[in-house]
């Protein structure tokens, strides 16, 4: 029973359609549209698709910092696997079609596309959920460091007691 | 021989983004770095925020070092 069930789940990893980058080019939020909706099967029933943004405004200490630039850092070899680990979880919790990842590192500025994270599913709630889901654990699960360089100086951007919550929220529900 | 590497705010506290230490395990490699950093660098690598990875697993204390592993510091993870 327990082979068949696992066997079930590594079935479901390998149909469905996966992408993972990690990138200091820019991206076309279109082309990769049109690119993942053909490559996703016909149970498709809808996609869920977040692209984040550098912000040009932060709070260091509840004083605001006009944002320059932010410098991603990441740790090659290590960090795709730890995506490849999200999206495993994200495509075991939920029957999706299709998920792609891309985040970008190296020097970016304020309004510069940082992050992107497509989900399909035969429902939408699935698709929202793994999009967001597979979002909390990018803040936290996947070895990204961010610099931010701005009116305040240069400084490591610290991680939140917020996007621990977000991702131990999902810990809770997935048991 | 194993290498060990330092990222993010780590490295800028140790000075040192990579070493070769002559280390078998997570004992003797912080007895090692304790003689080579500084306090502060040390202090820095030690704290319960950072996690050690070892040939891109993350491990917990008291883990073997095989020759040629790669161990890595970690700071808390801010991606996204």
């Amino acid at each position: 029973m327990m082979r068949l069930l696992f066997c079930r789940q590594s079935l479901v990893v390998e149909l469905m359609y996966r992408s993972i980058s990690i990138q200091e080019d820019d991206f076309i939020f279109g082309d990769l549209y049109e690119s993942f909706r053909v490559k996703c099967s016909a149970k498709t029933g809808g996609l869920v698709a977040f692209v984040g943004f550098v912000r040009d405004m932060n709070s260091i200490d509840g004083e605001s910092d006009q944002v320059e630039s932010l410098e991603l850092e990441h740790y090659p070899g290590m960090t795709e696997k730890s995506i490849a680990k999200i999206v495993d979880r994200a495509s075991s919790s939920w029957s999706l079609e299709g998920m792609q990842v891309i985040h970008r590192v190296g020097k970016l500025k304020p309004e510069d596309q940082i992050v992107l994270v497509m989900a399909a599913a035969s429902h939408r709630s699935e698709a929202f959920q793994a999009a967001s889901m597979v979002m909390d654990f990018l803040k936290t699960e996947a070895e990204f460091w961010k610099k931010e360089t701005g009116d305040l100086g240069t400084r490591w951007v610290q991680s939140t007691d917020q996007d621990l919550k977000r991702r131990e929220s999902w810990e809770y529900n997935s048991e | 021989m194993a290498k060990v590497k330092f990222f993010a705010s780590l490295r800028d506290l140790v000075g040192l983004e990579e070493i070769v230490l002559d280390v078998v395990d997570h004992r003797s490699l912080l007895k090692e770095l304790e003689k080579l950093l500084s306090a502060e660098g040390y202090e820095a690598i030690c704290a319960a925020s950072v996690k050690i990875a070892l040939n891109h697993e993350i491990v917990e204390p008291e883990f073997e070092i095989r020759q040629n592993d790669e161990i890595a510091f970690l700071p808390p993870i801010t991606g996204g």
